[in-house]
């Protein structure tokens, strides 16, 4: 009997099938997860596994079910395969989803001359692709999945761990990257007509998602001095696609900046302007690692700073990520909590923005102290507030945790305050040594803009109280989604490609870890305060 | 009698590092041993902190200012402690480990076992197996603490481990390990003595280890 080997990220199963057995019951005796909704009827298509050697090849109800790109990549359905001789596979994870995140004009639709493009923005999380109109730059049509290769750990370090001294994993980061671009791109439900249109892709995406995608060495990155094996662009990629796009498209990966920072705080430059700003200017891409960048008017800097997984309501008690119920903010007036939430639905837990938000809220009510400690004594001086609304109470572990709402059974605790305080606190010291190094203070900046999924939907009031970013005039704060996938899309076209040369080698990365100011701004980047 | 011990301990827990230097000195200069100081005016107001951070209560800026407050006291105190023999409760050699340069946790983890009695040499970070091993051998010391922040560099963990018992050390020295990516799991595997979650688990983690 044939062997038959699962790979799950880190774990790893063999198994001995019969010749001529379904992959979907191999899996399943393994006891490794694969979600079959359709129960095996090859119609859903979610039962999708990474085949590297064996099974037979697939018959007519597989391939319909299949894309061109997961054709070339060895994407196969579990439910349809059959074992043929040894066999090896790697699973993605089961909670792959997909939607559409940006609509804009219909005029390609209409003209059907008007040449495409896609950009993708391959983030630790999210893998997002652009649908663009190439005559005029502009982006029609936006869709996200997950990014498939959080079944190696959610944090880009133990993704680079996962592949060192082991070219098998390296690989599989490879296929996973591509098989979650396929999925990405496949959620824009392009018809063949589009894709014969389609001229050009742009990829962009911090250091580690490029050298993922690429198999570049990563020993530089993963360890001291944390810079890219080569951060040059390259404007032919065609080769590490694997033939998930047509031969007749270019591929074109734009240039890193250093550290950690790569294309897609490149395409953030590009997007809002960087290279001709109006006067001093920030931006922030908020996410597990934040990207902070700033230009005078002439230097332009940018870091990448440690944030942790806090703004994603990871390591939150009562965090969440943005699912229906999800809270994405918190406001109260006259003793009152109001929760919102996503769809409206009863309340789960806390989004980042809705972390921020309840922080911001009882900070104000003076439940939460300057250091961040909950402190009862706040409730004798209120002023603004009723009190006997906000319950604190204890953990059974003996932490203090405030109740977020009566009749509600959801709590902030003590340590998802401190989560919050350090990944801030991170956040601002970035923009601090950013802003020091370039003798720029707070009323020198013209505008803040925020993005990043979290920094789309983020409430700038708490931003600004909670002291995330420096204080500055609320007007001059904006916030925009999907910065990285608008400025990959300005990639597209010869022009925009050369701007993104020029800022690539204007731009220059700060190592925070050298700057001396870094420490004493992080404490004190870590205060509830503006 | 001891109600300057007791305010030792107060401005200890307080972090009002401006006005310790000289309250120690009134304090020696009242009778005061520079023992008892120690062991009755700065541990408690540290084992305190030590509590009060752990369940949340006081946070990094709290703990680093009571620790500068602490080092005010010990600059003044250290010298006639050694003039005088008193033993510390241990002596603890940390470090970040090779291809890692964090360093904020291993600094909170000196801080807090100099607080708790122990003498700390840190090796700063960066720090590779071999210079690990010379200054065991240099200092003979009781603990080895080792830190990472990374997934990728806490294998350096294992490496030192075993260039300890390659050279022989291994036997006289407990290894405790910290950061992020650790857990107890992680210090079993590579057969670690100790592992501590946070700066002030680690200073109870080193007592159990030295006792």
């Amino acid at each position: 009997m044939p062997e038959v080997t699962i790979i799950y990220g880190e774990e790893t199963k063999t198994v001995h099938a019969e010749e001529g057995a379904l992959l979907g019951d191999v899996i399943a005796q393994s006891n490794l997860p694969l979600e079959q909704p359709c129960a095996g009827r090859g119609t859903c298509g979610k039962c999708k596994v990474l085949v590297e050697i064996g099974t037979a090849a697939p018959d007519e109800i597989e391939l319909e079910n299949l894309t061109q790109g997961e054709i070339a990549l060895n994407n196969r359905l579990a439910c349809r395969a059959r074992i043929q001789g040894e066999t090896r596979i790697v699973l993605s994870p089961i909670v792959v989803y997909s939607n559409k995140i940006f609509k804009g004009s219909s005029r390609y639709k209409k003209d059907q001359g008007i040449p495409l493009g896609l950009a993708i923005d391959l983030g630790s999380t999210t893998v997002a692709a652009f649908l663009t109109t190439l005559d005029n730059g502009e982006v029609v049509a936006g869709s996200g999945g997950l990014n498939q290769q959080t079944v190696y750990g959610s944090d880009v370090i133990s993704r680079l761990a996962a592949t060192l001294g082991n070219p098998q994993n390296a690989n599989r980061l490879h296929r996973l990257a591509l098989a979650s671009i396929n999925q990405a791109v496949d959620s824009l439900n392009l018809s063949s007509k589009i894709w014969e249109r389609i001229k050009r892709v742009t990829i962009v995406g911090n250091v580690a998602m490029h050298h993922l995608l690429t198999e570049l060495p990563l020993e530089n990155l993963a360890f001291i001095p944390f810079q890219p094996h080569d951060s040059k662009s390259i404007p032919d990629g065609s080769r590490y696609m694997e033939g998930i796009f047509p031969d007749h498209v270019k591929v074109s990966l734009p240039a890193l900046i250093g550290g950690f920072v790569g294309s897609d705080a490149l395409a953030c430059l590009a997007y809002f302007g960087f290279d001709n700003p109006d006067g001093p200017m920030a931006a922030i891409d908020l996410g597990t690692n934040g990207e902070v960048m700033i230009t005078d008017g002439k230097q332009i800097l940018t870091a990448s700073t440690a944030a942790g997984p806090a703004f994603e309501g990871v390591n939150i008690s009562c965090g969440s990520r943005a699912v229906d119920g999800a809270i994405t903010r918190m406001t109260r007036e006259n003793g009152e909590i109001n929760l919102v939430t996503i769809a409206d639905a009863p309340p789960v837990g806390l989004t980042g923005s809705g972390l921020l938000s309840a922080i911001a809220v009882f900070r104000r009510a003076g439940i939460i102290d300057l250091s961040g400690r909950i402190n009862p004594e706040g409730y004798h001086d209120l002023s603004d507030s009723d009190p006997a609304n906000i319950l604190l109470s204890e953990s059974s572990s003996g932490i203090k945790q405030i109740q977020l709402k009566p009749e509600t059974d959801l709590y902030l605790t003590q340590t998802d305050i401190r989560e919050l305080q350090k990944a801030k606190g991170a956040i601002r010291a970035a923009v601090d040594v950013l802003m020091d190094q370039l003798d720029l203070s707070p009323a020198d900046l013209t505008r803040v803009v925020l993005t990043g999924s979290f920094g789309g939907e983020v409430d700038i009031d708490s931003i600004l109280e909670l002291g995330m970013i420096p204080p500055v005039k609320k007007e001059i704060v904006e916030t925009t989604a999907n910065g990285a996938g608008f400025g990959a899309a300005m990639f597209l076209t010869d022009e925009g490609f050369a701007l993104g040369e020029k800022l690539a080698e204007r731009a220059k990365q700060v190592d925070l870890d050298q700057d001396a100011m870094f420490f004493d701004f992080y404490i004190e980047g870590m205060k509830l305060a503006p | 009698m001891s109600e300057l011990l007791s305010e030792i301990t107060a401005m200890l827990i307080e972090g009002n590092f401006k006005d310790m230097a000289a309250k120690t000195t009134t304090a020696l200069e009242g009778g005061f041993g520079a023992e008892i100081i120690l062991n009755e005016g700065l541990m408690p107001g540290m084992d305190h902190v030590g509590v009060e951070f752990k369940a949340g209560n006081l946070f990094v800026p709290e703990v680093l200012r009571s620790a500068k407050t602490m080092q005010e006291a010990m600059n003044i105190i250290r010298p006639i402690l050694i003039e005088s023999g008193a033993e510390p409760a241990g002596k603890i050699i940390i470090g970040t480990v090779k291809g890692d340069l964090h360093d904020i946790g291993k600094n909170l983890v000196g801080m807090m076992c100099e607080g708790s009695g122990f003498e700390v040499i840190d090796l700063g970070k960066d720090v590779d197996p071999t210079s690990f091993v010379e200054a065991a051998e240099e200092h003979q010391p009781d603990i080895i603490g080792m830190s990472a922040l990374l997934t990728t560099t806490m294998l350096s963990m294992e490496r030192t481990i075993k260039a300890l018992t390659e050279a022989g050390i291994r036997e006289s020295v407990k290894v405790m390990i910290g950061g992020a990516p650790v857990t107890q799991d992680f210090a079993d595997q590579i057969g670690a003595d100790g592992y501590a979650s946070n700066a002030a688990s680690a200073s109870d983690i080193a007592r159990e280890l030295t006792a």
